[in-house]
Parts: C-alpha cells; structure tokens; sequence
C-alpha cells in the first residue's frame, strides 16, 4: 500500500475529505457511506455542525474505519 | 447464451423435491445453485442432491416464510435458481456458524478469499456481488451485517434473512456442502454480466420526521423519540390511541432512515411498555421519516423496470428475498397472486425472509440481486 503519514483528521469534515480522497467518490465510497450511516448515523456527505464538533463521534468513525481496513489519507491498493 | 432457470415444487418430501428442483434446472450448466425451501423440509437433503448433480457449482440455500419463482409460490415446498457459467465466473462460499459473529465472518472470509485467490476488500464492487442467507432468528443481523462490511467494505452484499414461518424458534441455511442450524450462508460471485444489488419497497417518506433520542439496541428497542416516550409518541404520530398498537398499525407505518433519497425501513412489531420493539436495531441519533405506503405490486413493477433500464438489456435472472411484512400485505389486500405474477417477469427464485439486508439489516423491503 502506498503509504503517506497524513495526521489524524481533526473533524468529521476533515476525515470525510480524506476518505474521498483515498477512495474516490465512486461505488466503494458510497457503499462505505452507507455502512457507517446505518452502523454510527454519521453520513460523511452531510455533516451536521453537532457532529462535526463531537470527538467522541469522529473517534467511533475512525474505529470503524480502522476495523474496516481504512487509513484515511493513504491511497487504496 | 445459457440463461438462468428457475425451479419450484410444492412437494413436502425432501427427496421428491430435490428431484423436482433438479428436474426444473435441466438445460443449464450452472456455476451457482440458490434454494429456499420450508422450514420442515431436510434441507441437508436437498442440498446434498443438488451439490450431486451440479458438481462443480457453489450450492447455498435456506429455510423461509414461503419460497417462489415464476414458476410457482406457495409455503413448505422449496424453489431453486441456477445461475450459468456465462453469468457468473469465479465463485466460493462459506458458512458462518459461530457464535462469535465477527470470528466467525473473519473465517469465512478467508476461507472464500483462499479459494478465489484474492482479498475480498480487493474486489472490484463493479464486477463482484456477495449473497448472504443470514441466520433469521436471533436478531443478531446488525452485527453479522457490520461484520461483513469490515471484511469486505466495499463489495456490495445483499441478501436476507433465513425465515421460520414468521416463529423465530429458528432457522436453517445450506452452504459449502453442509446444513447449519442458525448459520450464516455467504456466496461471493464473480458477475460476467450486468448486474445490481436490488432494494424495492412500497413506502415514500411524509415531511414528517422525528429524531431517535434513546434505544436499547441489543433488545431492538426505540426508548423515546424526539425525547418523549416512545410508544405513546409514535401512536399520537400515527393518529391511534397508545393500546390501539398493533400490527396492522406497524405494518402500515414503518419508519424510514434516508438515504440519498431511498429509505431504509425500520418496522415496529410491538410496544413494550412505553418503548417500541422494532424488527432492526436503530443508531441514537438518527433521523427516520414517517412513511407513507404506495401500492405493492405497482411499485415492485416500476422497481424492476428500472433495474431492467439500468442494465441496459433484459433482466437474465434475479434471487430474491421478500419479507414477510410484504407477503402479509399482499395477503390481507388480495394482491398475492398479482404481485407473484409482477415478479414472474422475470426468472428469479426467492424467499419470504425474516428481514433483508443490504450493506445493512433492514425491514418490510425487497431485496435481492438482479442480472442480465
């Protein structure tokens, strides 16, 4: 995997720009989407100024990510 | 091209039936063999006949509520889909059996990725699909659900939940040359067609909304909603008295989360208490519509037709699961028997579930995969 050593995102819109851009905004983003939407309730295309500011949330996502093999920032095999 | 081939048989013996089903499947040189049959059925039966005759095909099947396809529907019996080797290339499935989900998800999916020869989280999703026959009656779906998405996150997966005549005693499911009580089936197919993940339900989202504020989501229970007791807010929200719940009340008023403008059906099935008992477990936090329901067969017919227009040629085949909130409607409305005929546009086999699941466990919804 090609690898950068990008910083762990500060906010959900931070983590949700670095998603897309290690997955792109095609079929594996939105499949991804939809899991963590029905799994945490968060839907990286709508962020709303609650969720974005709660640490706590953007923790729960970054594990569910971390389970799903997915480190935000670094381009996908 | 060999197409796929649809067979159903309301025989109740196990061996009449596989007999049957072989019979109905000749003519097709298959590389995936589906089957649903009732729950009483020996299903190690039949899909050890079926594994006899197609050497070589990736056999799975299932218990249900009723199994169909356009060649016939009814309860008890069993239904089957062979699949050709034009349509689908590489293949392997496993089984899930354990009690611990996310082990159990983890062994299978190495055990399809040792056979296919490569990671499922490598697999282009526009070229290959996973099935999933889950466990039907231990509400356990969310999590084998969430499973799934962490070993395959970007593979979409679809299927339903096995069905006990609607008893949730439990289930049975077939894959990988053995029969398992309470099991997970999981099939990942190489498409050599045009295909897509299916999701049709008969409900529209009313301007009404309401904000999920507490839930015990191990018990599948909504505790308040909007921060108000749930049961008498959703019964004032729907117009009826609180002890006036029941299902018919349920069954016409689902919830739905959206998203990107399709909904996601949560159904209740019974107040407990001033808490709610939905059939899925719903995340604190989100937001679901009230939902208003549109006709049954109409819908499903205008569904299917845009599968067909989305895949640009005709519908080849289509495995199908259908829950049993639907198949109830169809039959306290008379539409049983249009809605079968809707269906039976096309080849397919399917099953009345237990619950359906797309990337997530849902409810009152069809679901399934469609090919040319």
């Amino acid at each position: 995997m090609a690898a950068s050593t990008s910083q762990q995102p500060g906010s959900l819109e931070d983590l949700s720009a670095a998603v897309r851009a290690t997955l792109g905004s095609g079929a594996a983003f939105q499949y991804l989407n939809t899991r963590l939407i029905i799994q945490i309730g968060v839907n990286l295309k709508d962020i709303s100024a609650a969720q974005n500011a709660d640490p706590s949330l953007l923790q729960r996502v970054l594990d569910a990510l971390g389970r799903m093999g997915i480190r935000p920032g670094e381009a996908r095999t | 091209m060999t197409r796929a081939r649809s067979a159903f048989t309301a025989n109740t013996s196990p061996a009449a039936a596989a007999q049957e089903l072989i019979a109905g499947l000749e003519g097709v040189d298959p590389r995936v063999v589906v089957f649903f049959a009732g729950l009483a059925q020996d299903g190690g039966q039949i899909g050890a006949a079926l594994e006899r005759r197609f050497p070589g095909a990736c056999v799975l099947g299932c218990s249900g509520n009723g199994e169909f396809s356009d060649g016939g529907h009814g309860k008890d019996g069993a239904a089957a889909l062979a699949i050709s080797r034009a349509q689908i290339g590489a293949c392997a499935t496993a089984m899930i059996a354990d009690d611990d989900i996310d082990a159990g998800v983890r062994r299978a999916a190495d055990q399809i990725s040792a056979r296919l020869g490569r990671s499922l989280r490598e697999l282009d999703p526009a070229r290959w699909a996973g099935v999933a026959l889950l466990e039907g009656a231990r509400g356990r779906e969310e999590r084998i659900n969430a499973a799934l998405g962490d070993v395959a996150p970007f593979l979409p997966v679809v299927g339903g939940s096995a069905g006990d005549n609607i008893t949730f005693s439990g289930t049975w499911t077939w894959a990988d040359g053995r029969l398992q009580r309470d099991g997970t089936a999981l099939l990942v197919a190489e498409m050599l067609v045009p295909f897509q993940t299916f999701k049709a339900c008969n409900f529209e989202p009313t301007e009404r909304s309401v904000v999920v504020t507490r839930t015990d989501p191990a018990r599948r229970l909504i505790l308040e909603l909007d921060g108000e007791p749930a049961a008498p807010y959703y019964a004032r929200a729907i117009g009826v008295a609180p002890d006036q719940l029941g299902f018919v009340q349920f069954l016409e008023h689902p919830l739905g989360l959206m998203i990107d403008g399709e909904a996601w059906l949560r159904s209740g099935v019974r107040p407990e208490g001033d808490a709610l008992f939905f059939a899925c477990s719903v995340v604190e936090g989100a937001r679901l519509n009230f939902m208003r329901p549109t006709h049954l067969v109409e819908d499903t017919r205008a569904k299917l037709q845009q599968a067909q227009a989305e895949l640009g040629r005709p519908i080849g085949g289509a495995l199908l699961f259908n829950c049993a909130y639907r198949m109830i409607e169809a039959q306290i409305k008379g539409l049983t028997d249009d809605y079968h005929a809707t269906l039976s546009t096309i080849v397919h086999a399917g099953v009345h579930s237990n619950g359906e699941s797309y990337l997530g466990h849902i409810n009152q919804t069809l679901t399934g995969l469609v090919f040319a």
